[in-house]
């Protein structure tokens, strides 16, 4: 994926479709957006960045799972398989992206009673029904990718076989593709000037490209 | 994530495992050697129990800190994980050593003389040496369980490793002392000052380490400054370096020149208090005040 700093304008619109897509509990958020200073003083900048599972190459996080509940799929995706996880929360603390969460608390949104939402059974539209007491994070909208591939949808150009976040952003700032492909747009944006990953001297090879501002 | 944000998935439960883990190691360790130089001959013996009984409690807290403990067969079911994961390879390491340890330990006791073999018998020797080297790998992995979080970089570093080494072994000396104590009929005041040599020399190593490792790493990057902030309180200070090294290495010292008995017997157990008390405090300390890195 490549996200166009330029574009993006903090309008949480990607944070609120991956919920709505992936139904996470109340206080976890799989797309967030992270606040931070840049540049040098008297020219600094607030700049809100787009922040998700970097689907890292050398995902720190699938080194350190005991139960090899954290795996890189050949398609290059991160996925926790919750029926593996015992929930030992290594990973959160081998993550430097701040990108896994640790589902712990079933408390619904409201104190009453469940929202239809909360016991929808997602596995119905295949999203991965969601365990207390296991680590969760983003996974590309695999169910989507999944689904449409099926179909003969290609990911990234098909609205259906795309994250969620990818479609809801009315900036456009978000390309999803094969970063494979020499020729698909991810990559030709990633070979120019002002593509940057986040914190690549740490060796994680994130998936993630981001267009500077 | 405006500023370095404190990881919060890992809190004094965790730490009292590494902790009891790491001292149940350096328990059987410290015994086996004195078995192996033909020294005090009964503390070793129940140190070579202590050890591995230690460990299996250090493991209870472990499963407490699981998410669903009801899959914790998973840690041995999985065998492709093992190349990677320091939490795999110590739950073997754990396991086996458990075994090995009680199976050293438990023919000298007469509740279980009637296991077919015995202590010194060649099958007991070597059950012993693999005890012995599994127990050295259990304090040793504690260190890089920690070291090996990239997310963290007051933890991702090489000094981690030697610094909880140091301290587990002082830990199980200090229980081989505490242990001692129950014995004194048994024992001149000698055991106490071999003892608190050993422990005298570990102190001054591990303060050296420990020194270093907080007085670079604060430089090292944001975050790891950070971390050393948050490290810095009378917790810390206080409970791990005071009362944990400082207070026990004077003490320790001072015991060198004391021949009366009695005061030496409460100056060792007060000062094995002491340094177990405080090697707790450490690894409870460094797990709260591990910091995430900084996007920039």
């Amino acid at each position: 994926m490549v996200i166009d700093l330029k574009r993006c304008n903090a309008c949480m619109a990607c944070t609120l479709a991956c919920k709505a897509e992936n139904l996470t509990p109340p206080d976890i958020k799989w797309a967030k957006l992270l606040d931070r200073e840049t540049g040098n003083c008297p020219k600094t900048r607030r700049e809100l960045v787009p922040m998700l599972c970097m689907q890292c190459n050398e995902a720190p996080c699938v080194k350190v799972c005991p139960t090899t509940a954290s795996i890189k799929r050949n398609d290059g995706i991160v996925w926790v398989d919750y029926d593996k996880c015992i929930g030992c929360k290594y990973c959160i603390v081998a993550c430097p992206y701040n990108s896994r969460y640790y589902y712990e608390d079933d408390t619904p949104y409201f104190l009453l009673r469940f929202t239809p939402t909360e016991v929808f059974d997602s596995t119905v539209i295949g999203v991965q029904k969601k365990q207390l007491g296991t680590v969760q994070k983003c996974d590309f909208c695999k169910h989507r990718i999944e689904a449409g591939i099926k179909e003969g949808l290609e990911p990234g150009v098909d609205w259906e076989a795309t994250p969620a976040c990818v479609n809801a952003c009315p900036a456009r700032a978000r390309v999803f593709g094969d970063l494979n492909a020499p020729d698909s747009e991810v990559s030709r944006l990633k070979r120019s000037g002002s593509a940057f990953q986040l914190l690549p001297e740490l060796g994680t090879e994130p998936s993630i490209y981001y267009l500077s501002a | 994530m405006r500023y370095p944000e404190k990881q919060k998935s890992w809190g004094w439960v965790v730490a009292t495992y590494v902790f009891l883990a790491g001292t149940g190691g350096g328990t059987f360790l410290s015994s086996f050697i004195l078995e192996s130089m033909g020294k005090h001959e009964l503390i070793a013996r129940i140190g070579a129990l202590l050890g591995p009984v230690l460990v299996l409690i250090g493991t209870f807290f472990l499963l407490a800190d699981l998410g669903s403990v009801t899959r914790v067969y998973r840690l041995f079911s999985t065998s492709s994980a093992f190349v990677a994961s320091w939490m795999i390879r110590g739950t073997w390491i754990l396991t086996i050593f458990i075994i090995f340890g009680l199976a050293y330990s438990l023919p000298s006791f007469e509740l279980f003389e009637w296991l077919p073999w015995s202590k010194v018998s060649g099958v007991g020797q070597s059950i012993g040496i693999v005890a012995a080297l599994l127990s050295a790998l259990v304090v040793i992995y504690p260190g890089f369980l920690f070291s090996a979080a990239r997310g963290i970089p007051f933890w991702n570093t090489a000094a981690l490793p030697p610094l909880f080494f140091l301290s587990s072994l002082e830990a199980g000396i200090a229980v081989l002392a505490i242990i001692a104590l129950f014995f004194t009929a048994n024992f001149g005041v000698d055991v106490f000052h071999q003892l608190g040599a050993a422990d005298v020399g570990l102190m001054f190593i591990e303060l050296i380490v420990l020194g270093a490792y907080l007085d670079t790493i604060r430089h090292a990057s944001i975050s790891a400054a950070a971390s050393v902030r948050l490290l810095i309180n009378p917790l810390f200070i206080g409970g791990a370096v005071t009362i944990g090294l400082l207070l026990p290495l004077s003490l320790l010292l001072y015991s060198v020149f004391i021949t009366d008995a009695f005061l030496l017997y409460i100056l060792v157990g007060v000062t094995s208090v002491f340094v177990l008390f405080g090697g707790l405090l450490l690894r409870y300390c460094i797990t709260r005040a591990g910091v995430y890195v900084l996007i920039h």
